[in-house]
């Protein structure tokens, strides 16, 4: 699976109120339901382990980048549930299984807190935060 | 007993250790900027160029502390973070993440420049 797939599973099972398929999907958001939120993978870094030798970092893993998506009518909404998936994907530590992929997720790092990228053109308030996932190959 | 140990040239080698570090730092600082423009070239290739405004305003510059940061934005173009950020919004002519994915594919590239550079300041000062 891909780790946009991961991650919505991995959401989805976070007692968030978020149902893949539902108010939670996969790549760019789309343009219904006002109230959802979209997990897209944007970018691929090379893996440390093509650079540095298996005593200083440990093989078989690569490095994926994604952006969560937050989309609410209400501006103060968009903004909980941005901080509630911050506080569930960032600093995560190691993660067997991530998702239920059977894959594990070394480390979710994120570039910052959620922050706002003001309304879109039917007023909807959006938020987004950006990842860099250390992953098990595959 | 004692020994007296005397070491000649120590000076001279102090010295020469506190000119290579300070040639080490420039020429680090030196490949970091080239990277940094080769990343801002790169991020006016594929920027959005509804008005040519956005592009106008991506450029590299040199913080106080020597580091390197690629910027877009500025009076009157306010909506690059937006752009940079929306991956919902369709160009035709460019992308968002314009900065961070030309970033990314330089990475690797800067840090070897980096790396050959601090050595050929070290080898050219001790």
């Amino acid at each position: 699976m891909s780790v946009e797939a991961d991650v919505v599973a991995y959401l989805a099972a976070a007692s968030l109120g978020l149902t893949s398929g539902t108010n939670l999907f996969e790549g760019e958001m789309p343009e219904l339901p006002d109230t959802c939120v979209a997990v897209a993978h944007y970018a691929s870094e090379q893996s440390d382990d093509y650079v540095m030798s298996a005593s200083l970092t440990a093989p078989g893993y690569e490095i994926e980048r994604f952006q969560v998506m937050t989309r609410h009518a209400t501006r103060a909404t968009a903004i909980s549930t941005a901080n509630s998936i911050h506080a569930v994907l960032d600093n995560l530590g190691t993660t067997s299984n991530f998702g239920s992929s059977g894959r594990t997720y070394f480390r979710i790092e994120s570039d910052g807190p959620p922050f706002s990228l003001g309304q879109d053109q039917s007023l909807r308030w959006r938020r987004v935060a950006n990842y860099r996932a250390r992953k098990a190959r595959g | 007993m004692t020994v007296r140990v005397t070491v000649d040239g120590l000076d001279e080698a102090i010295d020469g250790l506190d000119r290579g570090a300070d040639a080490a730092r420039a020429a680090a600082s030196e490949a970091t900027g080239r990277g940094a423009s080769r990343v801002a070239a790169r991020a006016r290739q594929v920027a959005p160029r509804q008005t040519g405004k956005l592009i106008g305003t991506i450029r590299a510059e040199r913080t106080p502390g020597g580091s390197y940061v690629v910027k877009a934005g500025g009076p009157g173009v306010e909506y690059a973070a937006i752009v940079h950020e929306d991956l919902t919004a369709i160009h035709p002519d460019g992308q968002a993440k314009f900065i961070e994915r030309p970033a990314i594919a330089e990475a690797a590239t800067i840090e070897g420049d980096i790396d050959a550079a601090v050595t050929q300041a070290l080898e050219s000062t001790l």
